[in-house]
């Protein structure tokens, strides 16, 4: 199009248009999902940090850049086979949870889990993580012990997986929970799962940088997490699916080891969970009963238990 | 019959030894790079094989075959023992390119299982592209006599199906990673430059 074309007008003047045709007069994503879709179309997230210069310490800037430049391409390609079914405008979630059982599918599940995994792993990760805050240092207390055991166990989940895979921990029922999955398997879609954390075990991601030790790329990848956003991913968890932050309850008395009502326990004892308790046939004493054994037998650990 | 063990010496307890390369490392080059058949062999293989000695150390598994181990165990053993034996078959499978074409009794075999020599690497190379995940993508004569395309997970090897296999092609992202990065069709495309023919028909005449 030459200078003075109808069409030159068009072309220079295109990108201010877009603004107007645009219905939602944006191209951020402003919901509650993190950043995982624009508009209609499949793209990589918009990442609250800057990956071209590596993901320290566990990705260097080559690397970044062409993982990234495989999630484009994927994401093309589910865009493409996307085009003429009924899910053009569908969210990647609901791509997932409609594609994960069928078998012909299971392409574009393998498809649409990829673009997924990743997208999740570039939002848990920024350079050089995030320290974890105090609230964020007593969850993993309250549930793992420490912060060390937490990462040993992390290791360890990601050894089992032989051949590809990720590892993930989720809340189940608000509880987190440590997953290794293999090939492309998420908890999308599962009922009370929900992803918190991702590492992606595929070859791809440590051959270059780490070669054939994976266990030396996952300690790497822990230094990289953002706690932050982990906490923001969990407290958004409990409050959407109404679960109360018993982990709260419990710390008030005093912490892990003390709490002998954590685990289960605790979600069929604490009062925010027994929302179903007139239902139940138990009385208030009953209950107080029963808190009067338990501490007998911690009294007497070696006092054999009397069978009603 | 079940072909003849590979990787298997005899010393003392019996450790597992990793065999040698039949060819030069640079001998498959353009189609596989020296780079990768350096990496592959020294650091994966041979990381088996270092694996399996320690795991099998001071356990019954010193004294079985690596075909025993792959037919009987489950788990690490067999992940292990099975990369073993899949790589070391898949470096036999292998040869510098001569451009000879197939002929003979296999070539026969193939066109009555599949139709045509060309159907048969239609076949073989979509599966090996549309595999997900790691693993690896086998010609096996099937128990009654017909030659399949038999596509295993992870360190999965067709003996425990009970089939004897032929070629393999292995689909690791480690095989490929480094001369193609995520493109496996490239990849494919190269290796059946590679395919060592008369090892093959060997296999398929045993």
């Amino acid at each position: 199009a030459e200078y003075g074309d109808l069409n030159y007008l068009l072309i220079m003047f295109a990108p201010c248009l877009k603004r107007w045709i645009n219905p939602k007069k944006c191209t951020r994503i402003t919901s509650a999902q993190p950043y995982l879709q624009i508009r209609s179309l499949i793209k990589p997230p918009i990442l609250p940090y800057k990956y071209k210069t590596g993901i320290q310490p566990v990705f260097s800037p080559t690397i970044a850049r062409q993982h990234m430049s495989h999630h484009k391409r994927m994401c093309k390609k589910l865009n493409n086979l996307m085009n003429g079914t009924g899910f053009e405008n569908a969210k990647i979630e609901q791509i997932l949870y409609m594609f994960r059982s069928t078998d012909y599918d299971a392409h574009v599940f393998n498809t649409a889990s990829y673009v997924y995994n990743h997208s999740f792993m570039w939002i848990c990760l920024t350079p050089n993580g995030k320290k974890p805050s105090d609230w964020m240092k007593n969850y993993i207390q309250n549930y793992f012990g420490s912060m060390e055991r937490f990462e040993a166990l992390w290791v360890s989940a990601c050894r089992t997986i032989f051949g590809s895979g990720w590892c993930w921990l989720v809340l189940k029922n608000g509880f987190p929970v440590i997953i290794p999955t293999p090939n492309a398997g998420n908890p999308l879609g599962r009922l009370n799962m929900h992803a918190i954390l991702t590492i992606d075990l595929w070859e791809h991601a440590y051959m270059d940088e780490y070669g054939r030790d994976r266990d030396r790329y996952v300690r790497h990848w822990l230094k990289a997490v953002d706690w932050d956003f982990v906490e923001q991913l969990i407290k958004r968890v409990c409050v959407s699916t109404r679960v109360a932050q018993h982990h709260e309850l419990n710390l008030t008395r005093g912490g892990y080891e003390v709490d002998k009502h954590s685990g289960i326990d605790s979600y069929n004892n604490n009062p925010f969970f027994n929302m179903h308790a007139h239902y139940l046939h138990k009385t208030n004493e009953q209950e107080t009963e029963d808190e009067e054994s338990d501490d007998e037998r911690d009294d007497n650990p070696d006092q054999k238990e009397e069978e009603p | 019959g079940i072909n003849a063990e590979y990787g298997v010496y005899y010393i003392n307890k019996m450790s597992f030894v990793l065999p040698a390369l039949p060819f030069e490392k640079n001998a498959l080059a353009p189609f596989i790079s020296a780079e990768t058949v350096e990496f592959h062999y020294e650091k994966h293989h041979r990381g088996y094989v270092v694996k399996l000695n320690e795991l099998a150390k001071g356990t019954p598994l010193e004294t079985k075959s690596l075909q025993e181990i792959v037919l009987t165990e489950q788990g690490k053993a067999f992940n292990l023992a099975g990369q073993i034996w899949n790589h070391t078959f898949y470096w036999d499978s292998l040869a510098p390119h001569k451009g000879d074409k197939l002929s003979g009794k296999l070539l026969h075999d193939i066109v009555a299982s599949f139709g045509s020599y060309d159907e048969f690497v239609n076949k073989f190379t979509s599966a090996a592209t549309n595999h997900f995940g790691s693993g690896w993508v086998w010609l096996v004569r099937s128990a009654d006599g017909k030659l399949e395309v038999v596509e295993t997970h992870d360190a999965g090897n067709p003996l425990t199906q009970g089939k004897q296999p032929l070629l393999t092609i292995d689909v690791w992202e480690h095989a490929y990673y480094i001369d193609h990065r995520n493109n496996r069709g490239a990849y494919i495309a190269a290796w059946w430059n590679l395919v060592n023919w008369d090892i093959v028909e060997k296999r398929a005449l045993a």
